[in-house]
């Protein structure tokens, strides 16, 4: 690494050179004005779009204007028309997001583009330019270290970080693909649908890791002491991780645990939003929080669901009436009264109950169905104000207990009743 | 240049407001006001600059060197660090004389050297000297990629007349200072041969006892057995344009003859390339094949002490022409005038007689350009091999300097010529027209 950062030093000796430093100075001086044009420019009349386009091309424009110059005062301008051109990329590359933006969600090009297009396109840039300072085969050459008795080359090196990432980004849609066909032509079920897509991309990876290592040129024995240290550190120190793992691949096979299901943690609903390598992420809607819970929970511990082989939840609002009230109409005036909720379900129909016979009022049950399980607490909550309404309209008293207060006098022998203080 | 920067960067206006301020203006608040997005391109201005102060020396030269590899396409780990190793000699002692001066060294496969110094020229990031073969220095030099080599009275005698000849242009100028030379020799596996041949016949016979012998199928690399036919005149006048006597046009039929004789050899095997070749010298699959002293370094950390070295066989009558491969050093084009200076001083420093003699010892893997320096032959069998392919390849010197590596007669001769003529596919008299045709042609 040393005898890289040397070499990367040593570029810095061509500014000693006048061809250089002519074509930086251009390059800046196009910057500069560039930058003194862009008020201009926005508020001039075209329309957006030309504007932005506008924007985008002037700068790196001028440059090569400039650079096209250079030849006719005997100056280099190879520099220059790189630096241009990389600059005319960059913001094309922001104009073709904002483009794809219009078509596809744009969470998914921001993805796309900030995870993929750029770091790729700097990337390239770097290698490009670093070809101009210096030859990009000797310095692939250059020895980073020893894997497992391999010397390895940075431009070794570099390929296997390259491709690992890129395997771990790309691998993605044409798993999704993959799945998808075996769904259409297969009929698999859709969580059945969202492991294929997870073992093809584990599977992928691996692979690739696999490949990666040959590439590398790690040996097979090298290869089967990494298995052996696995397997020993499987029993020790990363048991759990890979235990997570092996859950969350059987959870999706089951289809238990899938995303969109609503599963009941600690007495709350919560949706699962993404199943993980590790752990499964879910979204509880009382306090927008997300919870991560290692994939093994599920795995090893009983779970309640509202979505297993339906997504309809039972729910239950509690009424006490006063009991001079029959007991026949204050149920069927519940019943009717939850019907009268938008969000409550007409089948199964809901019903009314005579719990019990309280200190102060007869305690009546209403239960009901309802579509979405997460919605409960808001469905119960409209549920009460409409059983509020109804008994209030039907003059139905809600009673509850009443407390008085007496005043005493100690000692009690000079106490008189209904006296007062 | 040395003004100040925030200076540099006063917008419109600022100074009217400076001194509406007066004295209560501080710097924080002057700062603040001098946005940073304008200070940027006054201080990159400023930093671009600095190369215009006026104590340069103090400041180290930087020398941007390019060495071709001339082994295959591809650069590896081990050619890259033997050059380098090779290079360090010479930098180290020179930077005892110069220690102000950075010599960073970026190795080129030779197939690449031309396309990237054309896009570094173009960028104005050319290197400031380029170490390759002599055929490669003439074509960067016709293709206005290197400048010509000022010459001087040390120089000239620093190398001999006819090394330097192989690097003249039409107009007589220099395309660069030979460094060292590079003889191609015999290298064989002592283990399964004691004594390497000394004549081609010899050759003929130790393959049909069943030791296996390999020739590389590249025209120039073969070139050392057409002078053991006597047959390198008639090529040198064929090049020329002129039409061979009889005699000679009889000669290189003979050396073609004798080439399809061993082709048709079960253990006499025609690799591709010479990077095959030294490959199955190291597998074992050839014991005795020719090589140029540039490839002993890789072949001796691989078979050790069991690598011979002899100097190629020679003929009936005839002596062999191996041609030997010169490396010499090119200027680059886009120079500062401090490394442009710096690299006339390493090109005068690497020639001299005590550098090149400590060159050569150190690596023995290749012969001084300068004439004058001794070799110690007797203190070294390799030495002595090498000097001993030197004097044969005087025979083959004008033909090598004009059918230099470049040449695309070469390219035709290697695939109209002789991969039909070691397949069987043409007659050797038919194959010694379409040679003598092309080597005709004006290239």
């Amino acid at each position: 690494m040393r005898e890289l950062a040397r070499e990367a030093l040593g570029w810095m000796g061509y500014l000693e050179r006048g061809q250089v430093l002519v074509q930086l100075l251009a390059f800046a001086a196009a910057l500069f004005l560039v930058r003194r044009l862009r008020p201009s420019i926005v508020a001039s009349k075209l329309r957006r779009r030309w504007r932005a386009l506008l924007l985008a091309i002037s700068g790196p424009g001028l440059a090569l204007a400039l650079s096209g110059l250079l030849p006719l005062a005997q100056q280099s301008f190879g520099l220059l028309q790189f630096l241009a051109q990389l600059w005319l990329g960059w913001n094309l590359l922001g104009l073709s997001e904002q483009l794809l933006a219009h078509r596809l969600p744009m969470e998914r090009v921001h993805q796309l583009f900030s995870r993929l297009v750029r770091p790729l396109f700097l990337l390239g840039a770097v290698l490009l330019l670093i070809d101009k300072l210096d030859s990009l085969n000797d310095l692939a050459v250059i020895p980073v270290g020893q894997l497992f008795g391999t010397s390895i080359e940075l431009g070794t090196a570099f390929t296997a970080v390259l491709v690992s990432y890129l395997l771990l980004l790309g691998s993605g849609p044409p798993a999704a693909a993959l799945a998808w066909l075996a769904q259409k032509f297969l009929g698999i079920s859709e969580g059945s649908r969202k492991a294929m897509e997870l073992i093809v991309r584990y599977a992928v990876v691996g692979i690739g890791v696999m490949a990666i290592g040959f590439h590398v040129g790690i040996n097979g024995t090298a290869l089967l002491a990494i298995a052996g240290g696995l397997s020993v550190g499987l029993g020790f120190g990363i048991k759990e991780v890979f235990s997570n793992f092996v859950s969350g691949i059987w959870l999706l096979f089951e289809g238990s645990v899938r995303p969109g299901e609503v599963l009941m943690i600690d007495g709350d609903p919560c949706e699962v939003r993404k199943l993980g390598l590790r752990a499964t992420l879910l979204w509880r809607d009382r306090d927008n929080a997300e919870l991560l819970i290692p994939n093994q929970t599920f795995f090893t511990e009983a779970a309640t669901t509202y979505t297993a082989s339906d997504c309809m939840r039972r729910s239950q609002v509690n009424v006490g009436a006063a009991y001079h009230h029959d007991p026949i109409a204050v149920i069927a005036l519940l019943e009717a009264t939850a019907l009268q909720v938008p969000r409550v379900l007409r089948q199964p129909a809901p019903k009314g109950l005579l719990l019990s016979y309280g200190d102060s009022a007869i305690n009546y049950a209403l239960r009901f169905w309802i579509a979405n399980p997460m919605d409960n607490v808001s469905i119960c909550s409209e549920v009460n104000q409409a059983i509020w309404t109804a008994f209030k309209q039907h003059n139905i008293e809600i009673p509850f207990p009443q407390r008085v207060e007496y005043s005493m006098v100690w000692p009690p022998e000079q106490h008189t009743p209904n006296t007062g203080a | 240049m040395t003004g100040n920067p925030a200076m540099l960067a006063k917008g419109p206006g600022l100074e009217d407001d400076a001194v509406q301020l007066g004295r209560s203006v501080r710097l924080p608040v002057l700062l603040k006001r001098l946005r940073l997005k304008q200070l940027l391109p006054a201080a990159t201005v400023a930093v671009l600059l600095g190369g215009c102060v006026p104590n340069r020396q103090s400041f180290p030269a930087v020398l941007y060197v390019a060495v071709s590899n001339p082994d295959g396409s591809q650069l590896t780990s081990e050619s890259s660090a033997l050059f380098r190793k090779r290079f360090s000699h010479l930098v180290k002692n020179f930077q005892r004389i110069h220690p102000n001066v950075v010599v960073q060294v970026a190795l080129y496969p030779e197939a690449q050297l031309r396309n990237k110094l054309q896009q570094r020229n173009r960028a104005g990031l050319s290197p400031d000297l380029i170490l390759t073969g002599s055929g490669v220095a003439n074509t960067l030099l016709r293709a206005h990629l290197t400048d010509p080599l000022p010459e001087s009275p040390e120089l000239r005698s620093a190398s001999s007349p006819e090394l330097l000849h192989r690097l003249r242009n039409r107009q007589g100028q220099l395309a660069g200072q030979p460094l060292m030379v590079f003889p191609q020799l015999a290298c064989y596996d002592r283990r399964r041969l004691t004594k390497p041949p000394t004549s081609v016949n010899g050759l003929l016979r130790i393959s049909a006892a069943g030791v296996p012998v390999g020739l590389p199928m590249e025209a120039r690399q073969l070139l050392w057995t057409a002078g053991t036919f006597g047959a390198i005149p008639g090529l040198y006048d064929a090049s020329l344009g002129r039409k061979p006597n009889p005699q000679q046009t009889a000669q290189i039929r003979t050396w073609l003859s004798w080439m399809q004789q061993a082709s048709d050899q079960q253990r006499f095997n025609f690799l591709p390339d010479q990077t095959s070749l030294r490959e199955a010298l190291i597998k074992g699959s050839v014991a005795w094949m020719s090589c140029s002293s540039g490839e002993l370094d890789l072949l001796r950390k691989t078979m050790g002490t069991h690598l011979g070295v002899a100097s190629l066989p020679n003929g009936d009558g005839h002596s062999a022409s191996p041609v030997n491969r010169v490396r010499v050093l090119a200027l680059g084009r886009n120079s500062s005038p401090l490394q442009r200076q710096m690299a006339l001083a390493l090109i005068h420093f690497s020639v001299g007689p005590l550098v090149q003699r400590s060159l050569t010892l150190e690596s023995f893997s290749f012969l001084p350009s300068n004439p004058h320096v001794r070799v110690p032959v007797q203190s070294s069998g390799v030495l002595q091999a090498m000097v001993e392919s030197n004097q044969q390849a005087r025979s083959s010197e004008r033909l090598a300097s004009e059918l230099h590596q470049g040449d695309p007669r070469l390219q035709s001769l290697q695939a109209k010529v002789i991969v039909p003529l070691l397949f069987g596919l043409v007659e050797p008299s038919v194959a010694t027209e379409r040679l003598i045709a092309i080597l005709r042609r004006n290239p």
